[in-house]
């Protein structure tokens, strides 16, 4: 049935209308990264939403048929939303990107101390603060780090929770986090 | 109804077999294994439903795909979930700076943490290292004589990345 197929597709129409969004928000509106990601996540769902509307209007069926159509294509396209936001996130974000980026700009090769030298845990955690107080998940109190927004923090521990059950410790680097 | 009921019910039986196989043993790669266990897992899954399907005994109750086409909405709702599954993963396998920095914070309590302190514990063997032999252990980078280089399947990877921050009027990032 043509129904099935159109269906099927939804989600993806949705995917591409949240990259679409995304992008002109951030070449045209001069939006900021993290608020036209969210934006163009909202313009998915919603172009997910009205497709249903349109299919269910052009080929009616029963409530509890709609419904479960409904719900599977907006959690499709929730993630594949959340898949897109990541993919952006790693370009922005990603040590092993911005390595390769130097090795391609130093012209394919670097001893690690040339390496380290153009990317190093200092310049890491330099951009990272940055991030964190500009968004004020943390905070400086007389001169010391301390937590502001918890957004971040509760992401983090639910990931730690993630680590213990998956992989039997809570990291990489034991520092701060194991208790 | 049926996408949504098994598309779910594979995603579920997907982590738990993920789940269960990596309390017996750690796979290498781990990105790759877990692509792998939800590929087999809505291959089986789909398959077992056809079967279903030409059985005169399935009961009436069960929610059967109805055509191929809902096979394929299935495999999307499957594949879309796996993808976000597997993104979030990325963030269990290996340790981000964020997260390590808003832990050290937190750990602190309320009296917060010197900054003096907090700059002495992130070195480069805890936050660069680690990702230069992640590189070289998926190919990416080669190592030859103590000279890392950026091989043919890091300059593609690289590429799209660039592209895309490009089209976005980004900068470098990191």
């Amino acid at each position: 049935m043509a129904s099935g197929w159109l269906h099927a597709m939804v989600p993806m129409f949705g995917l591409g209308a949240n990259a679409t969004v995304h992008v002109l928000m951030r070449r045209f509106a001069g939006a900021g990264m993290l608020r036209s990601l969210f934006v163009g996540f909202g313009a998915g769902l919603a172009v997910t939403a009205a497709g249903e509307c349109c299919l269910d209007s052009l080929y009616p069926t029963t409530l509890a048929e709609m419904l479960g159509m409904a719900a599977a294509n907006l959690l499709a396209a929730a993630a594949l939303g959340y898949s897109y936001f990541h993919f952006v996130n790693l370009g922005e974000t990603a040590r092993r990107v911005r390595i390769l980026r130097e090795l391609r700009e130093a012209g394919g090769e670097l001893s690690e101390r040339e390496l380290l030298a153009r990317y190093s845990a200092r310049f890491i955690v330099q951009v990272r603060m940055e991030r964190l107080l500009g968004n004020r998940q943390v905070v400086v109190r007389n001169g010391r780090y301390c937590i502001g927004r918890c957004a971040m923090l509760l992401s983090s521990r639910i990931i730690v929770a993630m680590k213990r059950l998956l992989l039997g410790r809570a990291g990489e680097a034991t520092l701060f986090v194991d208790r | 109804m049926a996408v949504l009921i098994w598309g779910v019910t594979i995603v579920l039986l997907s982590f738990a077999v993920h789940v269960a196989l990596w309390r017996m043993r750690l796979p290498r790669r781990q990105t790759r294994a877990l692509l792998l266990i939800f590929s087999a897992c809505l291959i089986l899954s789909l398959w077992s439903l056809s079967i279903a399907q030409g059985w005169d005994g399935c009961p009436r109750w069960v929610p059967l795909p109805m055509g191929i086409a809902q096979y394929v909405h299935i495999a999307i709702l499957v594949a879309a979930l796996a993808l976000a599954y597997v993104t979030t993963y990325s963030a269990v396998e290996v340790d981000s700076p964020s997260l390590l920095i808003v832990l050290a914070i937190a750990r602190a309590g309320r009296e917060g943490l010197e900054k003096a302190r907090f700059e002495q514990q992130f070195s480069d063997d805890v936050l660069v290292r680690p990702r230069i032999r992640d590189l070289v252990r998926d190919g990416m980078v080669a190592v030859d004589h103590g000279r890392h280089s950026i091989t043919q399947k890091g300059r593609r990877f690289v590429a799209i990345m660039i592209a895309y921050r490009t089209l976005l009027g980004a900068g470098k990032g990191g």
